[in-house]
């Protein structure tokens, strides 16, 4: 009987940590809220938010890159927030080896984009970085059309 | 101050609402808070108080030069476009922040005007290395795909229509690539712009969606994609399959069915390959060949492939995916510079057309 009570415990504890590990934070949502207002000044010009996100945590020393498989003749823009804290963040886009391409940049504090049109179909990276400020949650979004 | 009617509802659940510009207002003024300048199209955030919807909207003017305010409304996250034709005049708080916000937005336009020659240091190794891969961005939806290949001219959609598939199976690992093909079906119907089709779609992919016990907000997805296919809604209904199958994806993980979320990805991306290459025989030109090459895709979904469970990675079916998708990888794998020649588009066709066929076909 022990056993089972046990095993149940742990199950339940496991669950638990589980449903915590899963569930999203203020912060998160708070920035997801955020990015998504801000990406939607792109529906404007036709582009389609997609409904996947990421988010993740900046600091000034560490930086976030996300690795996006886009099409050449697409136009795509990278838009990225912290929500709420006043911090300046940077989006940017290297190509496959890791090298910078020329991309449209977009900054205001707490908000950063990158429009980047590719000429070749394949892997590309996106980085969120924290050019200033104190360690954030972040949550990017991209735009196509 | 006038009380001009605001009018619209909602992309995914087309929730009628109303408010009127007094309100609106009144909540401007309380806050102080509209966006403004944002990104170049000067969204500038309204709401109703006694609906709790907020939106944005953005001026422009036609060539009588009255005042046309573009719309569009959130609520829970989704859009859609009302023109609305608005008197400023009778909003002087209104109109007063209209031009606030236009004048904000004009360094931005300028800034963002041009494409900036590349600046930043390349990525080190350590940032390399810590690259996260995610299905829900490392992955293109067929609609992305397919926005890609239309540049070059409308193509003949319904020529990539396939017979209905079964869905009778009740192997779970089929179930799950079956629905990602159905997925990319649901794109091509509404490339299409035919809606009947992506009704009878949206019925399969929900039935397969019941069978793999996901959740009933999944199942609300079914009434949507049939009112925006009545509706004529081709962009909503782009968003509404992604949406439907993240909501998929995301039900199949609260079930602890993660595994299965990879073969509804890989399910989809081999449909979207197969009319791809489709199209680009048809209407063969360097572009739209180009678009192929997709290397990094493939290994990524091969690596998740090898990370399924025993038993899924046992399953007769998961086992002849990977072992046609080494074959797909090599074909898509080429330099930057190469352009697929026909029949190398043709070889690859042929490789996801079958692939396709093999998961569609009932045990």
């Amino acid at each position: 009987m022990n056993r089972l009570l046990s095993a149940v415990a742990v199950s339940c504890l496991f669950a638990m940590h589980w449903c915590i590990a899963e569930a999203e934070t203020d912060d998160q949502v708070a920035a997801r809220n955020d990015v998504i207002d801000f990406a939607g000044a792109f529906q404007n010009d036709g582009f389609k938010i997609r409904d996947g996100n990421y988010c993740g945590k900046v600091s000034m020393d560490q930086s976030a890159v996300v690795a996006v498989n886009l099409y050449n003749g697409n136009a795509y823009w990278f838009t990225a927030s912290t929500g709420k804290k006043a911090e300046k963040l940077k989006v940017s886009v290297f190509d496959e080896a890791g090298k910078p391409v020329s991309y449209e940049p977009y900054q205001s504090g707490t908000r950063a984009a990158a429009g980047f049109s590719p000429e070749a179909s394949g892997v590309y990276y996106v980085k969120v970085a924290l050019e200033n400020g104190q360690p954030a949650t972040f949550c990017l979004i991209y735009s196509y059309k | 101050m006038g009380t001009e009617t605001i009018e619209g509802h909602s992309r995914r659940d087309k929730r009628n609402f109303s408010g009127n510009w007094d309100a609106a207002l009144k909540v401007v003024a309380a806050t102080g808070s509209p966006g403004t300048g944002e990104a170049g199209s000067t969204p500038l955030l309204y709401s109703c108080q006694s609906c709790s919807l907020t939106g944005s909207i953005k001026l422009e003017r036609d060539a009588s030069g009255s005042r046309l305010v573009r719309g569009h409304t959130r609520y829970f996250g989704d859009w859609t476009w009302d023109l609305q034709l608005i008197n400023c005049d009778h909003m002087p708080l209104l109109q007063k922040w209209l031009w606030l916000s236009i004048i904000a937005s004009i360094p931005t336009v300028s800034a963002m005007a041009q494409q900036q020659p590349a600046r930043d240091k390349p990525l080190s190794a350590a940032e390399l290395k810590s690259v996260v891969s995610i299905d829900a961005l490392t992955v293109p939806t067929p609609g992305e795909f397919f926005a890609a290949i239309e540049k070059g001219g409308k193509p003949n959609w319904t020529s990539e229509y396939r017979p209905p598939v079964s869905i009778r199976s009740a192997d779970r690992a089929q179930m799950a690539l079956n629905l990602g093909t159905l997925i990319a079906d649901g794109y091509i119907a509404v490339e299409a712009q035919d809606g009947q089709q992506v009704k009878n779609i949206g019925k399969d992919v929900l039935a397969l969606a019941k069978k793999l016990s996901v959740s009933q907000t999944v199942l609300a997805r079914g009434d949507s994609i049939t009112r925006f296919a009545e509706d004529n809604a081709w962009d909503q209904l782009n968003e509404e399959l992604e949406a439907t199958q993240n909501e998929v994806k995301k039900a199949l993980e609260e079930n602890r069915d993660i595994d299965l979320i990879t073969l509804v990805s890989v399910g989809g991306w081999i449909r979207g390959t197969e009319v791809v290459t489709g199209l680009v025989i048809q209407n063969y030109n360097a572009d739209n060949a180009k678009l192929l090459r997709q290397p990094a895709l493939v290994a990524f979904l091969k690596n998740k492939l090898a990370l399924l469970p025993d038993k899924l990675e046992k399953d007769p079916l998961v086992q002849k995916v990977v072992r046609e998708l080494n074959d797909i990888q090599r074909l898509v794998s080429f330099a930057p510079d190469h352009v697929p020649t026909v029949d190398e588009v043709k070889e690859l066709n042929a490789a996801s057309a079958k692939l396709t066929k093999e998961i569609g076909v009932s045990e």
